[in-house]
């Protein structure tokens, strides 16, 4: 069977009702407008393992952070599963964090309107004098317009083989360092896939890339090959991989608002907007949009409590 | 020491006198100054002509030399040396009367000391430390550093500041055999890397064989450390020790039955914990202890026998945040604990003057531990990996000092087993205890070594060795396909069977021409085969990383080495200056696959790549070894490179191009100063300027899907760390405490360490940007990039050292 893509946003998604379960063995191909074309060697879906806990414990020095040049707060995820015995298992976790979002703009020297942040300069030549320049602050905060949620994402590459603990039941495991941004409640979806013990390979290296490269023993850089080859070129290298991970998640909410530590963002839950300017047909504004993407969504996560 | 030098300056002497006609006779006769009965072998040496030679049973030496003003040097073990000038205008004959030193050795301690130079007097080609000289050489903390030290010297490198051993020429670090009396280390440092492991005040001599490398020494593809400890030639009891601000010392030698059982121990220990975290809080969950001790027994039971018994244990334990932590193990953090401990009996016969018989046995473990404790609870998971060694040497040597010829020959059987890793997972249930299978393997040697002038210019040093090589079972022993990597056969062997076998004749050979008095050329080859290699894929090993013995999968690693060197002396000798060149032409380096895991690995042969590799340079040193202001300028120009011939696109480096090892430093500038301007006092710098260290930069930057940077790597080695440089100082002021009292000196030694400040930093990395934090540095760089730095300020320490005796 064939299933085409569609290209989405600059990626290439497959059609909606397209799914995978576990044992099949998929191929991605590629050809590219000048005529290459690529391909993977065959990939396997391995059956995803269900999550039996989820819980997080905090921690206010969790990791050593080099751009504060100090330890910082946070909490560390954690998971149980039942690793199944029959099988060498490879896991690789993801998250999404969301958290309420209270202040949606921030527009330094500079106001907002007409969804952006307009220059006080720009603001004049367009609509006049109209700005007193003793009430100018440094900058201006607008509260969202309706519920918005910040977006959060996994910064480090998770992954376990099951090489030393194979079989173990009720396996505790670390899955996720969740910085202390702000001190708002978070709820974490973990997403746990099962990988092929070349796809975990490939993973490693990329952590190795991404997480272990600043310690004494860091292992040299290596090119992250994975299972893809041009097809008319076998001495090409390929960079990148074909991964099938069939996925078990799980939702944590955490409650951050006890936590004493100061938190890595600047807070921003007490807004007091002062920006009232207004002239020429323009309004007085205290608030700005949710702007829906990547890492913002006004759309309420399934599991959040409100409280 | 002496007569090694004395010998030396005896070929060159008779040369000279064939070169100029106009000559006197001069004349020695050497009486011991409180008997008045004649020294025979007391060493005379004579500037500006750089000759001399050993008196005779009368005490009677004798030379032809040019009309001309000399300085004539007399030396013997156990005398004071005495200097003198002669303005020799005609015939002169002198008695010379030498004082005994006042540490006045008896009779029998002299002569076996003796008979031991004579036995252990090295060949040609050896660069010599000696601890003297090692004591002036400022160091980090004041900790006196056998492999730091021999960074100074021609060709030696190391990683940087932080290193689990030396590069010589260009070689990996695997590809030194070091011995400590004898005893072969697998690793030579504390702390990762920090400190030499060897108890400092008991070493006695240090020789860098890495050109014509003795016959007698094998199993390592480029070159050979000889570290021996100090005999204790005593008979009265010698106290000494110092306390640093990173380790303390203690030393004691003493006689246990006169004349017949002496004894030398020494000890040092280290806590380093509580420094750590004042240069970075980043250390604060640092903990690290070392110690380290040396005993070395002397028995005398007749004239001709001597009988040596060293034992050496070293112990490290270290957690350290700044170490990646072990994938899968879930555990509080990673420690690790190492132990040496070797013993060495070595018992020397001397049959009469000129033959003697020495035969070793050597026996010792290095065992390297990770601790991880479990979360939440007191059980510690730990991983277990050992070497057993023991090795048996038996060498007859003779020499013939009329003859100008001396040669020995021998044979060394070493066993090694291997236990590559255990992981015992204490009371934890959810881990897998796990054992690697223990490989035992046998090299089996022949050697032979000939030092000969047959005609006078000409010394010639001849030797072969010839080692056979074998992996016995039990093993299991996988064939790999070349390009998937899959285990394509599976071969079980039973125990005893021979599982891989291999064996290799390595002829070395010195020749060292002397073309007028001051001048001489030599020139060198020597084969080395290596069957035993550390594997890791770090830029300098972890105490854990893991050894493995040739199989069929992992041939020996082997190397020709060409060397041609030119020595000169200027100046009456007061300057020394030489050229040296080599090549180096290896096979079956080891490097790792790209991206490969070592860790209680089954299948580790699969993760590295065999490669072969080419080393050359030019060194030039230029040294004025004496005088108040003494040291040595060295530059070295060199390159090291390798190359995989891989026929799977994932196990090859650079797509099988020659790139640059992590051992090639194009230009290496170094430079050691003393200044001892009386007694007391002496000052000494030492300055390196290197070469960055190769270093992979990406070539690229991709986003991938959950928003995660990473960096792309297509190359290694595809470029350079910034230039390192560093100055050292030390100021040393040594007193008695009391005029009268003699017996108890002491010295106290100030070092500054990085003396400028020199942020040298030991590697570069890449971090995830979230958001704009430091963007006025990283302005909209996709990834943040930091260099890692051991040292980023000069690192002071006081020192204060004893000595009663």
């Amino acid at each position: 069977m064939e299933v085409p893509f569609s290209e989405v946003e600059e990626s290439y998604l497959p059609p909606e009702d397209f799914s995978i379960t576990t044992g099949e063995s998929w191929e991605l191909h590629i050809t590219l407008e000048d005529g290459r074309r690529y391909q993977s060697t065959p990939e396997m879906a391995t059956s995803p393992v269900s999550i039996s806990e989820i819980e997080a414990s905090y921690n206010p020095e969790l990791e050593f952070n080099i751009n504060e040049d100090d330890f910082v707060p946070g909490h560390k995820v954690f998971v149980t599963l039942d690793d199944p015995a029959a099988e060498d298992n490879f896991y690789l976790w993801r998250y999404r964090s969301f958290e309420r979002l209270i202040a949606c703009e921030t527009c330094a020297g500079a106001i907002f309107r007409d969804g952006e942040c307009i220059s006080f300069e720009e603001y004049e030549a367009q609509f006049g004098p109209c700005i007193d320049e003793n009430a100018i602050e440094p900058e201006y905060t607008y509260t969202c317009e309706r519920n918005c949620w910040r977006i959060r994402f996994n910064e480090k590459i998770e992954i376990f083989s099951d090489e030393f603990t194979n079989g173990v039941s009720g396996n505790r495991l670390g899955v996720a360092d969740v910085l202390l941004y702000t001190k708002n409640n978070l709820l974490i979806e973990l997403q746990q896939y099962s990988l092929t013990a070349e796809g975990y390979r490939y993973f490693r290296i990329l952590k190795d890339i991404v997480d272990n490269n600043g310690n004494f023993n860091a292992p040299p850089p290596a090119a992250l090959l994975g299972n893809m080859f041009n097809v008319e070129d076998s001495e090409e290298f390929v960079l990148g991989r074909f991964t099938i991970g069939l996925a078990s998640t799980a939702s944590l909410f955490i409650d951050r608002t006890a936590i004493e530590e100061d938190p890595l963002e600047p807070e921003r839950n007490n807004i007091e907007t002062s920006d009232l300017f207004s002239g020429n047909g323009l309004k007085v504004r205290s608030t700005a949009p949710c702007s829906e993407g990547r890492f913002r969504t006004s759309v309420r996560p399934s599991d959040w409590i409100d409280n | 020491m002496n007569v090694r030098l004395g010998m030396l300056v005896f070929f060159f002497g008779l040369s000279f006198t064939l070169v100029y006609p106009q000559e006197h006779q001069l004349a020695f006769k050497v009486l011991d100054g409180t008997s008045n009965l004649p020294i025979k072998d007391a060493n005379i040496s004579i500037i500006p002509c750089r000759c001399g030679g050993a008196s005779d049973e009368n005490g009677e030496f004798s030379i032809y030399l040019q009309e001309k003003s000399y300085r004539v040097t007399l030396s013997f073990v156990g005398y004071e040396s005495t200097r003198m000038s002669v303005d020799l205008k005609k015939d002169m004959q002198l008695e010379v009367k030498m004082k005994p030193k006042q540490e006045r050795l008896s009779e029998v301690i002299v002569k076996a000391k003796k008979v031991n130079e004579m036995i252990t007097s090295p060949q040609m080609g050896v660069l010599q430390l000696e601890s003297q000289e090692l004591k002036k050489i400022p160091t980090a903390l004041g900790e006196l550093d056998v492999l730091r030290g021999l960074t100074l010297l021609p060709g030696v490198n190391n990683t940087g500041e932080i290193s689990n051993g030396i590069s010589v020429r260009g070689g990996s670090l695997d590809q030194n055999l070091v011995l400590y009396d004898y005893a072969p280390v697998f690793n030579p440092t504390h702390l990762f890397g920090l400190f030499s492991i060897f108890t400092p005040d008991v070493t006695s001599s240090i020789d860098l064989y890495r050109a014509n490398i003795p016959a007698r020494y094998g199993g390592r593809a480029s070159s050979v450390l000889d570290i021996k400890v100090k005999t204790p030639y005593a008979d009265t009891l010698k106290l000494s020790g110092g306390i640093g601000l990173v380790s303390s010392r203690l030393n004691l030698e003493t006689p246990l039955i006169k004349d017949k059982l002496t004894l030398v121990a020494g000890g040092r220990a280290g806590f380093t914990d509580f420094l750590l975290p004042i240069f970075s809080r980043r250390l604060k969950n640092t903990k690290a202890s070392f110690y380290d001790g040396t005993i070395k027994l002397l028995y005398l039971p007749t004239k001709n026998d001597q009988i040596t018994f060293t034992g050496f244990y070293t112990k490290d334990f270290y957690q350290l945040d700044l170490i990646s932590r072990i994938e899968n193990i879930e555990a509080e953090n990673n420690q690790y604990d190492f132990q040496n401990l070797n013993g060495t009996l070595n018992w020397q016969h001397s049959f009469n003057e000129e033959t003697a018989l020495r035969t070793i046995l050597v026996s010792g473990t290095y065992n390297a531990d990770n601790i991880f404790p479990e979360i939440d609870s007191s059980n510690e998971i730990e991983f277990n990996s050992r070497i057993k060694h023991l090795s048996f040497i038996s060498e007859f040597s003779k020499f013939k000092p009329a003859k100008r010829l001396d040669y020995y020959l021998g044979t060394q059987i070493n066993r090694y087993k291997i236990d590559p890793g255990a992981l015992n997972p204490g009371t934890a249930t959810s881990i897998t205890p796990i054992t690697l299978a223990q490989e035992t393997s046998y090299e089996l040697s022949g050697y032979a070594n000939l030092n000969w002038e047959p005609i006078r210019f000409l010394t010639l040093s001849t030797g072969l060795r010839y080692t056979y090589y074998f992996l016995q079972g039990p093993y299991t022993q996988n064939e790999y396909d070349n390009v998937s990597g899959n285990v394509v056969n599976t071969e079980v062997f039973e125990k005893g069977e021979v599982v891989a076998s291999y064996d290799g004749l390595e002829p070395r050979l010195g020749a060292s021409i002397r073309l007028n008095p001051t001048t001489s050329l030599k020139m060198s080859y020597a084969r080395l085969n290596q069957y035993l290699q550390n594997i890791y894929n770090n830029t300098t090993p972890l105490p854990t990383s893991r050894w493995k013995t040739s199989d069929v999968n992992i041939l020996p690693q082997t190397s020709d080495a060409y060397g041609l060197g030119i020595y000169k002396s200027f100046n009456e000798n007061r300057i020394e200056a030489s050229i040296e060149t080599y090549y180096r032409d290896s096979r079956n380096n080891l490097t790792y696959r790209p991206g490969a895991d070592f860790f209680l690995e089954q299948f580790v042969e699969r993760e590295v790549v065999q490669a072969p590799g080419r080393a050359y340079g030019v060194e030039l040193s230029i040294g004025k070894p004496k005088g108040n202001v003494n040291g040595w300028l060295n530059y070295t120009w060199s390159r090291s490179q390798l190359r995989t011939e891989s026929e799977s696109l994932s196990g090859r480096i650079n797509n099988n191009q020659w790139f640059n090892s992590d051992f090639d430093r194009p230009h290496t500038l170094n430079g050691t100063l003393n200044y001892e301007a009386d007694e007391y006092n002496t000052l000494s710098f030492n300055f390196v300027v290197q070469t960055g260290r190769p270093l992979t930069l990406p070539n690229g930057v991709v986003e991938l899907s959950d928003g995660i940077r990473a960096p792309i790597f297509l190359e290694r080695n595809n470029s350079r760390l910034p230039t390192y440089h560093r100055l050292d100082m030390s100021y040393n002021v040594h007193f008695s405490k009391s005029k009268k009292n003699k017996r108890w000196q002491n010295d106290w030694t100030f070092t500054i360490y990085n003396l400028y400040g020199r942020k040298n930093p030991l590697n570069v990395f890449y971090t995830q940007r979230n958001g704009s934090e430091n963007s006025d540095i990283f302005l909209d760089s996709p990834l943040g990039s930091f260099e890692l730095l051991v040292l980023n300020a000069p690192l002071f320490s006081l020192t204060y050292n004893f000595t009663f005796q």
